[in-house]
């Protein structure tokens, strides 16, 4: 069934109304223009780069040519406030590896550039100890075909159509089967990281 | 409302669950033409930024398992499944049968759908046209992205090729926080004789909504030591930096936590780099 958009009121009209408000300067509104969309643009990111250095520098840089470019009255269609801010994203991820690859040939590269290359010890010691965490929970998976669809899917990335076709799945069967492994995988991992700091990292 | 609008706020959300297409977003295999629409969708709705959040940690927590997993656990188990399907059973003679009248039924079948078979061979011909241009550019994308981590691991081994014999080699040192600014540092970090990494332990600040901690290295006199960095969660509460002991001196230093995303100075902590007597 369609669903409307979350929110009670017209996405369209309070985006108009945002970038209005931001243009009679309304400080207060570029708060709320940033608390809309952090989430999504952080998502756009983080699916572009793993970077995180790289990622925080454009979530910045977004919402600043965002500000700007919001109260120099160059969003042409205010409705469409959220196709600017993403199109602003998806540019700025292009520029960002252009520019990378420009330092590259000239030599000209900085700490930065370099730094997501290679693992740091303790990078590598703590992703060594949740992926022992991980393992452990997977293990204590009770059912098989849980733990060959969240492995096959998520970490092997193979095609939905030979997953079905080695499990014996319909396609209707297989997002049914796939949700309810997701769903027990968090409740198990909730359950065990329980006495963890930071629970939400992988459930 | 424009049609674009419209389109974007009736985005079917049983639909998308049906589809994987937050999977499907993070493993990168929309295409372009739902990739767009659904972004400028979930970026201002609350129902798609959960779910694409919980597939983000889920893939993120999978994504860590130790390689010895990967073949020891699921593929293999996945097998059985896969030879019992094949395997002889009481069932066999049935299926053969089965199997027999299919094979009638198609080839009877095939003679009327012969006709058919010309506009489908044009309907195929040109999606693979279609596919074919996708591939390509895909091809070259993933070239791009290949050339450019390749440079990027020689540039990492360029710099820092001197720890390149020791990589996992790491002292560990805690800082307490600094209250005043007029003692000395009271930590102490020894620098190794040879480069290797050195990890700073601190713990993190009291701040709510801080997502993520920006931390700035520099001299007593405020000249910066490298480029700021982000701090990893470590165990107990706790955050860490490591940084190339080729970067410190012996000397006084300032460690300045901050907020990520607003810049806020929220604790500093000052220790002294002593190279190893």
């Amino acid at each position: 069934m369609p669903v409307p958009s979350a929110t009670a009121v017209d996405p369209g009209d309070s985006a108009a109304a945002l970038v209005g408000r931001i243009r009679e300067g309304d400080s207060g509104a570029e708060t709320e223009l940033v608390e809309r969309y952090r989430r999504g643009i952080g998502i756009i990111l983080r699916a572009e780069s793993s970077n995180a250095a790289a990622v925080d520098d454009l979530f910045q840089e977004t919402f600043r040519i965002a500000f700007e470019k919001i109260r120099q009255g160059d969003v042409r269609d205010p409705r469409r406030l959220s196709g600017f801010i993403c199109s602003l994203a998806r540019n700025l991820v292009t520029d960002h590896f252009r520019r990378v690859a420009a330092r590259r040939t000239t030599g000209d590269l900085k700490l930065g550039d370099i730094a997501s290359g290679r693992a740091d010890p303790l990078e590598t010691l703590l992703r060594s100890e949740r992926g022992e965490f991980v393992r452990q929970v997977l293990s204590e998976m009770p059912s098989d075909r849980d733990r060959q669809m969240l492995f096959r899917f998520y970490v092997a990335e193979d095609e939905k159509d030979a997953i079905c076709r080695d499990l014996d799945l319909t396609s209707l069967h297989f997002n049914r089967v796939l949700f309810r492994a997701r769903e027990r995988y968090r409740d198990l991992y909730l359950e065990r990281a329980g006495s963890r700091n930071n629970p939400r990292e992988a459930g | 409302m424009g049609a674009g609008d419209a389109r974007l706020m009736e985005m079917d959300h049983q639909g998308l669950e049906e589809n994987q297409t937050a999977d499907r977003y993070w493993m990168r295999k929309l295409p372009d033409a739902e990739q767009r629409p659904f972004e400028e969708h979930f970026v201002d709705c609350p129902v798609c930024l959960e779910s694409l959040e919980t597939v983000e940690r889920l893939r993120g927590g999978l994504r860590e398992l130790p390689p010895g997993f990967t073949a020891a656990a699921a593929v293999s188990s996945a097998r059985p499944i896969a030879r019992d399907r094949f395997a002889p059973n009481r069932a066999r003679p049935l299926l053969t049968f089965l199997a027999a009248a299919c094979f009638i039924i198609a080839t009877a079948a095939s003679l009327f759908f012969y006709g058919e078979a010309g506009r489908a061979r044009r309907e195929v011909e040109s999606s693979r046209h279609e596919s074919e241009r996708a591939r390509l550019r895909q091809a070259e994308l993933e070239q791009a992205l290949q050339k450019e981590r390749d440079n990027r691991a020689l540039r990492s081994d360029a710099v820092v090729g001197a720890l390149n014999a020791a990589p996992l080699a790491a002292s560990v040192f805690t800082l307490n926080l600094t209250r005043g600014a007029s003692s000395e540092p009271g930590d102490r970090v020894v620098l190794p004789e040879s480069p290797a990494w050195v990890v700073l332990l601190f713990d993190q600040p009291d701040q709510a909504n801080v997502r993520k901690y920006r931390v700035r290295t520099s001299t007593a006199e405020g000249h910066p030591v490298g480029d700021p960095v982000t701090a990893g969660a470590a165990s107990g509460g706790m955050l860490a930096v490591s940084l190339p002991s080729s970067l410190l001196a012996a000397g006084d230093y300032r460690l300045a936590v901050e907020d990520a995303a607003s810049g806020h100075l929220l604790a500093t902590y000052r220790f002294r780099a002593i190279s190893k007597p």
